[in-house]
């Protein structure tokens, strides 16, 4: 599909457990800025590119980073979420920016839609997909 | 005539936006990620002036 505005970077990461079953960010951060990076809103700027670290907070996130593909950026390696999981992360967070896009990644970006469906159905999601469509 | 000249140049527009819509879809990965900084480059001014933060990537990222 083709680029789309944005400023930052997401990056979604797996955490061991914290004291209390709780997945915390701290760490990730305090080693970012005893490396000099600095805080802006909800990101830290990472050699000029607002990264905004999101830990992995349910089992289809998960999912999707254990299928991402590598994909190389120039020399270096990078994990890219799959577009079938990117449908289904945008489907479940449901927020309107999120409907838009999947508006737009539908019609324009080359997906697996079995792969799709399967995904759906493991992470209950068939029902919103479907009524989803209805709204298309 | 006036109105079919005003509807031959809007569907040449309108061609022109498919045409270059299906060459952004079509870029690879890294030309994307270049293409993205372009774009924040272009859009930065005018979310700066209207009081909003945005950051342009780094120029390594940018197109040669």
């Amino acid at each position: 599909m083709e680029p789309i505005l944005t400023y930052h970077l997401d990056i979604f990461v797996q955490l061991p457990l914290g004291p209390g079953g709780l997945t915390t960010l701290a760490p990730v951060y305090e080693y970012l800025r005893s490396r000099g990076y600095a805080d802006e809103q909800e990101c830290i700027v990472i050699e000029g590119v607002p990264v905004q670290i999101l830990p992995a907070y349910n089992p289809l996130i998960e999912e999707a980073l254990a299928e991402a593909r590598e994909t190389l950026f120039e020399q270096t390696p990078t994990r890219i979420l799959r577009a079938e999981h990117l449908l289904a992360i945008m489907l479940e967070t449901g927020r309107d920016k999120d409907r838009q896009r999947l508006a737009a990644f539908v019609s324009e970006a080359t997906f697996d839609k079995r792969y799709l469906t399967e995904i759906l159905e493991r992470h209950g999601l068939t029902t919103r997909w479907q009524q989803w469509r209805k709204t298309q | 005539v006036e109105e079919d000249a005003v509807n031959e140049e809007l569907q040449r527009i309108v061609a022109a936006k498919e045409r270059r819509r299906r060459h952004l879809t079509a870029l690879s990965f890294v030309e994307k990620i270049r293409t993205l900084v372009d774009m924040q480059t272009m859009a930065a001014p005018i979310e700066r002036a209207k009081g909003r933060p945005a950051r342009v990537s780094p120029k390594g990222m940018q197109k040669s």
